[in-house]
């Protein structure tokens, strides 16, 4: 019996497919296919190795920012009503919005430019700072009290200071988990949504603390969700290039420099040629592939095969 | 009985919703019912009770300690929300248990109260099984058993009987009306359900768009409402608005072209309020006769039910014997059961 409407539905779904594999299917293949004979060669160079490693690392960390920032915002936003929650939605859409490039600039300027207003506040503090321990030296008995405790915080505001975002990791991370955490937040925010909120406050008025409610209650319902999140994350800065190219092109890392592996198969390409390119892109595709394939399994098996 | 649960002018804004000012107390041992339709403020006012909603204003007050600004693990009360909420990645046992193992009871103390509790509700045979896959009735005591082990001050059910089927909820009012007794609680339920209300209740209180209509004992309630809208809600299917009078006996008042008697001394503009089960057929000894023609007759659980006309005014009775359209038909209210309520509103 063919029912109104089958065929046009069929067209669609026909459609839709042919697209899928144009689009990603056949790329994707492509470069598997031409690149595979030469993904050992490509393992065997040491500077793709370090870069690889190097991004592994940038994007670990930025999982990891992810996972401490966007956890309490997820579950701020999956479970509560307040006057400013819009406008928090859109503030976390936004990095997936702006053109990665600018993200880049963004960062130089809020973190490494003359015009950062949080450093320039940091130096402003640490100079008061350094004038009031000196004024404390009139006062024999509050300057032995105080004093230790004003160094110290000025010690810890320097190094707040001191740190470089422009080609080194800390900036690259600052970048890629500006671009990467969306990601987490909505998935995870997606995940505590599901949880029936009842649970929570049978939890609570059973005597549960609000931290315990989410340790026993919450998070065995949402961590695969959270790990998923993280995994999202962690491969969408694998991939990023266009910030990178402005913060951190290169990545102070092991008493040199290194190219994020996004930004090396760019100069490949650029600098050699395509087939060189396809070489290292298939070869980091198989290594993301194969940790991406290794974090499922090991997601499968807690929750018991 | 000295006062288990207070509260005092309680009021909440949710959005364009209002709830309150709310003011009761429900007394020690007792298994009281908050009554009303669906969005009437019921389960926005057990949760704030639960401490899961904070009030713009007023106290909630638990054995005399003011806990409006104590969270809920502070307060001494224990929740089985609408659904049970069972944690379904726990066994019963530990769903059971959880309430004990947070607040510190050391295992084998936690072992016996779980068994003890189980037995008590007759759930023994579930304590290994996960939750997913209970039936509505061992759900609803497993949740039970989770709240009760912790032995609360006030148990507070929402709506706990809505998702059970008409023989399952029958077995269980026995187990729910004895739990005040039974585990030295105070029960505060709300539901939808008229017949749960009366069937349970010691006390009954009426909400309506977030406002406390009133409350009284389920007889008073269920035959003596003070307010139109409990009237109504409790199943007085005929309210006609008249003019009272006093009579020797208490008033009477005019329906069609029958002047009716009523025991209660009410003056002005009344609701005249009358059970359609309250009506006799055919000429009684005693009370008002009430004769009219039938327009619709249709089977109900207790007869048949049947709607007349009297001069113009229909009225709803229920009878034994099955009348046929068009036929007159003549019924029998003692004054007694006529109930007035004053048309302030």
């Amino acid at each position: 019996m063919v029912y109104i409407g089958e065929l046009p539905l069929k067209v669609a779904l026909v459609a839709s497919l042919l697209i899928l594999a144009i689009l990603i299917i056949y790329p994707l293949i492509l470069i598997i296919v031409l690149g595979s004979p030469q993904i050992t060669s490509a393992l065997s160079v040491g500077s793709f190795i370090e870069a690889v490693e190097v991004t592994a690392i940038m994007s670990t960390l930025s999982a990891l920012v992810a996972v401490v920032m966007g956890t309490p915002l997820a579950y701020l936003l999956a479970r509560y009503e307040f006057r400013l929650k819009q406008l928090l939605d859109s503030i976390i859409d936004i990095p997936i919005m702006i053109p990665h490039i600018i993200v880049g600039i963004m960062i130089v300027l809020a973190f490494a430019s003359k015009y950062s207003v949080l450093f320039n506040s940091l130096n402003a503090v640490i100079m008061h700072l350094r004038a009031f321990n000196l004024t404390l030296l009139h006062y024999g008995f509050l300057h032995i009290l105080l004093s230790p405790m004003v160094n110290a915080l000025i010690y810890v505001l320097s190094v707040v200071v001191g740190i470089k975002f422009i080609n080194t990791l800390w900036g690259a991370v600052a970048a890629v988990a500006f671009l990467s955490s969306t990601y987490y937040i909505r998935v995870t925010e997606a995940a505590v949504s599901m949880v029936n909120p009842e649970m929570e406050i049978v939890a609570r008025t059973l005597g549960a603390s609000p931290s315990r409610v989410f340790v026993s209650i919450t998070l065995p319902k949402v961590w695969r969700a959270m790990a998923n999140g993280a995994l999202l994350s962690w491969a969408r800065s694998v991939s990023e290039a266009g910030a990178l190219f402005i913060i951190a092109y290169s990545i102070y890392f092991n008493g040199g420099y290194v190219y994020p592996a996004s930004v090396y198969i760019y100069e490949s390409y650029v600098g050699v040629g395509l087939s060189n390119a396809v070489k290292y892109s298939a070869a980091l595709l198989v290594v993301v592939l194969a940790i991406f394939v290794v974090y499922r399994v090991i997601l499968s098996i807690r929750r018991g095969g | 009985m000295g006062v288990a649960l207070k509260l005092i002018d309680v009021e909440l804004r949710l959005g364009s919703f209002k709830l309150g000012p709310i003011t009761t107390s429900v007394s020690d041992g007792t298994y009281n019912v908050i009554m009303g339709p669906t969005g009437s403020g019921k389960s926005t006012l057990i949760k704030i009770i639960a401490g899961a909603y904070r009030p713009n204003s007023g106290s909630v007050v638990i054995n005399g300690e003011d806990v409006t600004d104590k969270p809920p693990e502070l307060r001494g009360i224990a929740y089985v929300p609408q659904g049970y909420a069972l944690f379904d990645h726990m066994t019963v046992y530990e769903n059971i248990e959880y309430g004990l193992k947070v607040r510190g009871v050391p295992k084998r103390i936690r072992a016996i109260e779980v068994r003890r509790i189980a037995e008590d509700l007759g759930i023994l045979n579930l304590l290994n099984r996960g939750v997913k896959g209970l039936s509505g009735g061992e759900s609803q005591k497993v949740a039970l058993a989770r709240a009760l082990v912790i032995k609360p001050k006030v148990l507070l059910l929402d709506e706990p009987m809505s998702m059970m089927d008409v023989s399952t909820r029958e077995s269980l009012i026995p187990l729910l009306r004895s739990i005040p007794s039974k585990f030295n609680t105070v029960v505060v339920h709300v539901t939808h359900d008229r017949n749960e209300a009366y069937t349970l209740a010691d006390k009954i209180l009426v909400l309506n768009n977030g406002q406390l209509i009133e409350e009284n004992e389920p007889e008073a309630i269920f035959t003596r409402p003070s307010r139109l809208f409990t009237a109504q809600f409790v199943g007085f299917s005929n309210i006609i608005p008249a003019t009272a009078v006093k009579s020797p006996q208490g008033s009477m008042v005019l329906i069609g072209n029958h002047v009716l008697y009523s025991t209660e001394r009410v003056e002005g503009k009344v609701y005249v309020c009358i059970r359609p089960e309250w009506f006799r057929e055919g000429n009684g000894d005693e009370g008002n006769i009430i004769k009219g023609v039938v327009l619709e007759v249709e089977r109900a659980s207790m007869g048949f039910r049947v709607m007349i006309n009297v001069d113009g005014v229909p009225l709803t009775a229920i009878t034994q014997s099955k009348p046929s359209k068009g036929d007159s038909l003549s019924l029998t209210i003692p004054p007694n059961l006529i109930h007035l309520i004053p048309a302030t509103e």
